[in-house]
């Protein structure tokens, strides 16, 4: 993907325009005196990749909708707090960012609870009357974690 | 360590009652993903990982102004995000410029978010016959330090007070709009 410069970002060069450099110096050099300039075949193959890469982009923002709403359906956080609570936000921090230091204890465990979490929302869909302890528990631990969290961050 | 112990209890229970609806249940306990188109374009090594950016415009002003713009961006299980670039051409292979561009998107998703990027990408290409077959290659990122030199050079060559080096391969002077003007030895 072409990745042009922007209005208002002093002197910022785009990643595309770096890449060039990796194609021929002479051409960054013309360019900068000339201005761009295309031959017709590569005029036309552009067009063809603009589209392709459209395509490309619908895909991936697919997929990632996709895997959102999956992730909804199988969060527990998400079922008993909803997507924009705190708590959804800090348990998901914890389990997506913080796997890092756990070591491989702690990332099978967490390998662990993601392959059981869709299970756990089928039942507390099943029965709505366990959400409650549920939601008070994860609430006492995201509770925690926030703590650890602004703790880690602001010693960092 | 608090965090370790938070992380056990809440699998205890978590496992308790998977267990406990696993054997009552009768939703399947494992859903498998949806096929997709995206899914079928990943490399092998990135089934597994969680596609988090698509499309993402990254902006940093330190140590140098860079602006990138991410195809797609994928955490991987141990936290690091894996970056790949999609390409439409004819000819099957990673180039130079791809692994240049990857690898300022790298410098800047680093600068502006502060995520650990693999030092290694993927260059997606597709050709675009009607088949229109898509190949994930492989490709080792430049280091820090060298794309910083890279832009200082294309800094220095813009100012003039560089002498730019003529392209490796004859068949980008081939296909190069400024053929008139240029004295590259590839040029008859």
């Amino acid at each position: 993907m072409n990745n042009s410069s922007e209005p208002g970002v002093e002197r910022a060069v785009s990643a595309s325009e770096i890449a060039q450099m990796g194609r021929c110096e002479r051409l960054v050099a013309f360019e900068h005196l000339h201005g761009k300039r295309r031959t017709k075949g590569r005029q036309h193959g552009l067009q063809r990749g603009l589209l392709a890469h459209e395509q490309f982009e619908r895909e991936g923002l697919e997929a990632r909708a996709a895997d959102a709403e999956r992730q909804a359906r199988h969060s527990v956080a998400t079922l008993v707090f909803g997507e924009a609570s705190w708590q959804t936000r800090v348990l998901h921090q914890f389990r997506q960012g913080e796997t890092i230091g756990l070591g491989l204890w702690g990332l099978g465990l967490i390998r662990l609870y993601s392959h059981a979490a869709p299970a756990i929302c089928a039942g507390l869909r099943r029965w709505p009357v366990l959400q409650k302890p549920v939601r008070s528990a994860l609430g006492a631990i995201a509770i925690g974690l926030r703590w650890w969290m602004g703790r880690r961050d602001g010693n960092r | 360590m608090i965090a370790l112990a938070l992380t056990l209890g809440v699998v205890a229970v978590a496992a308790l009652v998977a267990l406990m609806i696993a054997l009552r249940s009768r939703e399947p306990m494992f859903e498998d993903r949806p096929a997709s188109a995206e899914r079928d374009s990943r490399p092998e090594a990135l089934l597994d990982a969680e596609l988090i950016y698509v499309e993402k415009v990254l902006r940093v002003s330190r140590p140098v102004g860079l602006i990138a713009r991410i195809d797609r961006g994928y955490r991987m299980r141990s936290g690091v995000i894996v970056l790949t670039e999609f390409k439409s051409r004819w000819i099957n292979r990673p180039f130079l410029a791809d692994v240049v561009q990857l690898s300022a998107q790298k410098l800047a998703l680093e600068g502006q978010l502060r995520q650990r990027v693999a030092q290694y990408g993927y260059v997606v290409v597709k050709t675009p016959s009607k088949a229109g077959h898509q190949t994930a290659h492989r490709v080792e990122l430049m280091p820090r330090a060298d794309m910083l030199a890279l832009i200082k050079r294309r800094e220095d060559i813009l100012a003039g007070r560089v002498v730019p080096h003529y392209a490796e391969s004859p068949a980008i002077c081939r296909t190069c709009a400024f053929r008139a003007e240029c004295d590259s030895p590839h040029l008859p």
